[in-house]
């Protein structure tokens, strides 16, 4: 046996490489889970007094898209998660992935993946078209118990949208904040911890909701003044507390080296994060 | 150089092989069951919501349609594992297949532990090809290892099912059922555990 390992290493490589191969092979086209291929056109009028362009787009949707997530635990502190949409051919239903080896998706958290699916359903009539003619699958990857809040809206608009148009989004750029049904992003907590989460996973600019890049915070220290008086041979001493409150304004950027982006709608963040 | 060859020629025997056996394998249909299972609205009142249950090719995921239902975490955890209850069941691991479920609670929140007995039931009846018989329903709450427990509101339920026409109603063996004896027009079956309930729920 170990003779045989020493002599024929490579073609053992080679016969374990080709029947993983041809069992995958074999797999998906058993199965046709593959999606097939839709094209949709997407045409754009550019109303010029003299004349009409017709511009004629052709998109044609991903199969599936990753997009990394940015939240707060408990401690509060910053934690990534793996956003995951795939999209097959369907009639515009919307699924959630429930998986025992992954946090649980919390009530608010299923209202913002509707809310986000509307707000890429409107974005153009590109996606439109391709949303009436799909099934969308989300999942998510995180080292916590849970998954809940808002904060990821404009992050899962932003994903369905590109997954919708068959546009790939730059890795480098992360972002956080809540998504309303006309699509303007709104304010979200804990920026900074967020911040410093994404750094460690290789994210160059962070995208945050207008008002959010620079951070006021309050420190309140609580300072003990005490007086002495001697009268006689007693000594009487009377303290009291003294609270003073500090307000200071943290820079996002400053603190983190991140390019940080202040935006106010889901659209802009579209033109910032889409590959070209 | 003619081991060399003949090396080769096994591994290319070899390959086509199992890309024949992958392609058997896989499944290449799409099965589904579809039942109503009852359920307490807020007003405390019962009532009975459709579940649709299909396994597709897929990756082993757990697929849950969430346009007309918000879940709570309770019901979530149910539903995960009332999956592996099912797979016992079936004496298989679902890893060829997604299974999709669909649950019309018209917008309403779907909590607690009595949708996972019906679930595991559902996946049973879609891999097997078996349907829930139409006169028949269930409540009840499932362990890992399988058994039944007792739910809340079964008197809503019971009489929600009754009136929607349903003729058999499963519940776990240490259910109490206020005023049991006056029931009637719906037989009330008590199971131990899923296999049972299955039994007693598939054609």
């Amino acid at each position: 046996m170990e003779n045989l390992v020493r002599e024929h290493g490579g073609y053992i490589l080679i016969a374990i490489l080709a029947v993983a191969l041809a069992f995958t092979f074999g797999y998906e086209s058993g199965s046709q889970a593959a999606p097939s291929k839709t094209i949709y056109v997407q045409e754009t009028l550019n109303d010029t007094p003299q004349q009409q362009v017709v511009q004629t787009v052709i998109t044609t949707p991903l199969e599936k898209i990753s997009m990394l997530l940015a939240g707060i635990d408990q401690e509060k502190k910053g934690r990534t998660a793996t956003l995951e949409v795939e999209r097959r051919n369907g009639t515009g239903r919307i699924f959630l992935n429930f998986d025992e080896k992954q946090p649980l998706i919390g009530n608010e958290t299923q209202t913002s993946i509707k809310n986000a699916v509307h707000v890429a359903q409107n974005f153009n009539p590109a996606t439109q078209d391709a949303l009436s003619e799909s099934d969308l699958f989300y999942s998510f990857k995180a080292n916590t118990m849970e998954v809940e809040g808002g904060s990821a809206g404009a992050a899962m608009a932003l994903a369905t949208i590109a997954l919708l148009q068959g546009k790939k989004l730059d890795k480098t750029i992360a972002i956080t904040g809540t998504v309303n049904a006309a699509g303007e992003i709104g304010k979200v907590g804990g920026i900074l911890e967020k911040a410093k989460a994404l750094k460690t996973k290789g994210v160059k600019t962070f995208l945050v909701p207008e008002g959010e890049a620079i951070q006021e915070t309050t420190i309140v220290n609580d300072i003990e003044k005490c007086t002495e008086e001697t009268i006689g041979v007693a000594t009487y001493k009377s303290c009291k507390l003294e609270r003073n409150i500090q307000t200071i304004f943290v820079n996002v950027s400053n603190e983190t080296e991140l390019n940080v982006i202040e935006i106010a709608s889901v659209m802009n963040a579209f033109e910032k994060m889409v590959e070209k | 150089m003619n081991e060399k060859i003949k090396l080769l020629a096994i591994i290319s025997i070899v390959a086509v092989g199992s890309g024949l056996l992958g392609y058997l394998v896989a499944p290449s249909q799409t099965s589904h069951s579809e039942f109503y299972a009852p359920a307490i609205i807020e007003s405390g009142q019962g009532t009975l919501v459709k579940f649709r249950v299909s396994l597709e090719p897929g990756y082993g995921r757990t697929l849950v349609n969430i346009e007309n239902s918000q879940y709570r975490e309770d019901a979530e955890n149910a539903l995960i594992k009332a999956k592996r209850n099912a797979e016992e069941i079936l004496g298989l691991k679902l890893v060829f297949y997604d299974v999709v479920l669909d649950v019309d609670a018209r917008g309403r929140q779907v909590g607690g532990e009595s949708a996972g007995a019906m679930f595991a039931v559902g996946i049973v009846s879609a891999y097997s090809g078996k349907n829930v018989r139409e006169g028949a329903t269930m409540s009840a709450g499932i362990s890992p290892e399988g058994f039944l427990f007792a739910v809340d509101g079964i008197e809503e339920k019971i009489l929600a099912a009754k009136s929607s026409g349903k003729t058999r109603f499963v519940i776990a063996t240490q259910q109490t059922v206020k005023n049991e004896v006056d029931i009637q027009g719906i037989e009330i079956i008590r199971a131990s555990n899923i296999r049972q309930a299955a039994e007693n729920l598939l054609t």
